[in-house]
């Protein structure tokens, strides 16, 4: 009977410390747990935070290209005004000399005539030339720039993406020219058609003298040969 | 034994590398002809788009003296 009693009380004794131990247990695993949700909570929240972060970047990098996009537009638009100031400035010694010549030489002889065109010839040849040592140079520049490019993959690939807009603004480019030039035959064709319709009014009152309507058929002429040039622009 | 599959494992090593930079050299320049194309070709509308320009601003003028 002792023996029994003394086998109850180890058992009861048993127990307790075991559902302590279970409790001790229960507790740390539930402590574990909180720490775990609340790190599972920091981990979503580093997540969520992780796309804003992405997304300031790509606005930063937008940024940095429109930046880059706007320096090269201004320096087109500065090369753009340089050359037409050359051209104005071409201009401008040609009136010059054109006067000169008119002082020298009369102006309807052979002689004015000539030196016109070898003028022109000569400001052709002068402009085509500094085209070439430009492109020459922007060839050269551009070499460079992509040497230092090879062997970075990324930077190869974002010039790629650049090169590749500059084409596609060029192509936009080329059509508003081409849809600006058709109006302007268009304007053209409607100009030598009234200018003709004058001419032919002329040759029957006499109001313009030969000469006039000679030089104004001959303009027409010119004209029309500019149209068909243009025309076939268009058409490429 | 161990010293072969040593061996075998760094010319695996070495073979895998190799290739790794092989495709990426191939890749670049693909990259490089393709810039380089793409370049040639907004060069060659450049010139169509001056040439446009100054054959208007010649028909502009001949419109002004008719």
């Amino acid at each position: 009977m002792k023996k029994l009693i003394i086998l109850a009380c180890a058992l009861a004794v048993g127990t307790t410390g075991m559902s302590q131990d279970l409790k001790s247990l229960k507790s740390k695993a539930n402590a574990e747990a909180t720490v775990g949700k609340e790190n599972l909570q920091e981990a979503k929240k580093d997540l969520k935070e992780m796309p804003i972060e992405k997304t300031n970047l790509q606005e930063d990098l937008n940024a940095k290209k429109t930046e880059v996009k706007q320096e090269l537009k201004d320096l087109k638009d500065k090369k753009s005004s340089e050359l037409k100031g050359m051209k104005d400035e071409m201009k401008a010694e040609m009136d010059a000399k054109k006067e000169e010549l008119k002082a020298d030489i009369a102006e309807d002889t052979a002689a004015y005539k000539a030196e016109l065109i070898k003028m022109k010839e000569e400001k052709e040849s002068a402009i085509k030339e500094e085209k070439e040592a430009k492109q020459a140079e922007l060839k050269a520049k551009r070499t460079e720039e992509l040497e230092a490019l090879k062997g970075d993959k990324d930077k190869l690939a974002e010039k790629k993406e650049e090169v590749t807009a500059l084409k596609a603004e060029k192509e936009a480019m080329l059509e508003e020219k081409k849809s600006g030039a058709a109006n302007k035959i268009a304007n053209t064709e409607a100009k030598i058609a009234e200018v003709r319709a004058k001419i032919e009014a002329a040759k029957a009152d006499g109001s313009w003298s030969i000469e006039e309507i000679i030089s104004k058929e001959s303009k027409i002429a010119k004209a029309e040969e500019k149209i068909s040039t243009l025309k076939e622009y268009i058409g490429k | 034994m161990t010293k072969n599959i040593l061996t075998i494992t760094a010319l695996s090593a070495v073979l895998f590398f190799s290739c790794g930079d092989a495709a990426n050299q191939e890749e670049q320049e693909k990259l490089v002809n393709e810039i380089e194309n793409t370049q040639a070709v907004t060069d060659s509308l450049t010139n169509e788009i001056e040439a446009l320009e100054e054959e208007t601003n010649q028909l502009d003028d001949l419109v002004n003296e008719l």
